[in-house]
């Protein structure tokens, strides 16, 4: 994936605790969020690490207004194979009202995520397992609900995605596989 | 360049100071930038009909009057995508909208490049603004960045707030184009070719 942890994105100021509103916009090519499309009619947030939980590095994106805040990106794939999408949910640290869910899109498949509070962490992986239909495949995120911060009632906030990746179901195993072998041989072969 | 814009946070006070309430009409009142129609230099604390006026970021911001706009000529990298983040507060209960776009320098007022209506909405944040971020790719080493109000309200007075301007090279990596990655997946796809390989390892290794 393109920025799949959301490294890249629009400047941030230091003393500035709101992070970014990233608008629609629907030409990955030239977008505040490299890969990224902002699909739906409402804004997401970009959010930094010196201001908000963020789950890996320093920069995360913050999902609100329910599904009217969709971010979505095209990635390379083989028709029927096998991959998994990889990511990690975590609550934003900002006083948001929970419950906290997403959905995930990811080729063939859709499905409801719910974040459970974590004793010693803002965030938890989570894995969507897809077949891929054609060549490229669409990965998509809302959050399922319509969530306002618990100290003002009104502010729009929302959980937090992050270290977005799709892997081929079975390249885990061939390169284990691969690596094994190699071992094999090399030890067999200095004998 | 990366960061702040020359002045984006319109803290440079005017070769006059910073007027109290006045409506700067001229062009070039307010430093490294120029304005048409209706722009205002606002202080913090300020007051309009017992509402005070939200500065976003230090003393001093920026409002746009009906069809009134500034810009400033920026030097980018033909060629290269640029992100604006900008910070905006509406003014009045209306819905209000702010024209971000980026025009040629050389070429006619009119002739933009790209331009986005961004709608300014006070349920994000209850400090009644928010930063919003803006992407454009430079066709050309010089562009001229351009805010300007698209409103037309009853009351001139009306008209969004912007403050801290800034922009930065965006680093958009290379779609991934058949290279060996793929080969490699498509090699270790194929059962026949993964067995043909790992047998042509075996011989080498034992031949030896």
């Amino acid at each position: 994936m393109i920025n799949g942890d959301f490294e890249d994105g629009p400047w941030m100021f230091r003393n500035t605790s709101l992070g970014v509103l990233l608008p629609t916009n629907l030409d990955e090519e030239i977008s505040s969020l490299p890969g990224w499309t902002v699909e739906s009619n409402r804004a997401v947030r970009f959010v930094d690490s010196d201001h908000f939980s963020v789950p890996k590095g320093k920069r995360a994106v913050e999902l609100l207004s329910g599904k009217e805040g969709i971010i979505s990106q095209m990635v390379e794939t083989k028709a029927d194979k096998p991959y998994i999408l990889s990511f990690s949910l975590g609550h934003a640290g900002d006083k948001c009202k929970e419950p906290l869910a997403i959905m995930a899109f990811a080729g063939d498949q859709a499905q409801n995520f719910h974040y459970m509070a974590q004793a010693n962490s803002s965030f938890e992986k989570a894995g969507l397992n897809f077949t891929a239909k054609a060549d490229r495949t669409r990965v998509a995120f809302y959050s399922v609900y319509y969530n306002t911060r618990t100290d003002d009632m009104s502010s729009l906030c929302g959980p937090v995605i992050d270290d977005v990746r799709v892997w081929f179901s079975g390249s885990k195993r061939i390169g284990a596989g691969f690596g094994f072998w190699v071992f094999v041989l090399l030890v067999v072969g200095l004998v | 360049m990366t960061g702040l814009v020359i002045n984006g946070d319109f803290e440079t006070s005017p070769s006059s100071g910073f007027p109290d309430d006045g409506v700067t009409d001229g062009p070039s009142d307010i430093p490294s930038w120029k304005s048409n129609g209706t722009v205002e230099l606002i202080n913090s604390g300020q007051k309009q009909g017992g509402m005070i006026l939200i500065v976003p970021q230090g003393r001093h911001a920026v409002r746009l009057g009906n069809d009134a706009e500034i810009s400033q000529d920026l030097t980018v990298e033909k060629g290269f995508v640029y992100s604006v983040t900008f910070s905006a507060a509406r003014t009045c209960a209306q819905l209000e909208s702010i024209n971000v776009s980026v025009a040629s320098v050389n070429a006619d007022a009119d002739d933009m490049l790209a331009s986005r209506n961004v709608d300014l909405q006070t349920l994000y944040s209850v400090q009644g603004w928010d930063p919003y971020a803006w992407a454009f790719e430079a066709e050309d080493d010089h562009v001229r960045l351009v805010f300007k109000n698209p409103g037309m309200e009853d009351d001139p007075t009306c008209g969004p707030i912007i403050d801290d301007i800034a922009i930065k090279k965006l680093f958009t990596p290379d779609k991934p184009k058949g290279n060996h990655k793929f080969l490699y997946i498509s090699i270790f796809d194929s059962k026949v070719l993964k067995c043909a390989y790992f047998t042509l390892i075996f011989l080498v290794t034992f031949c030896r």
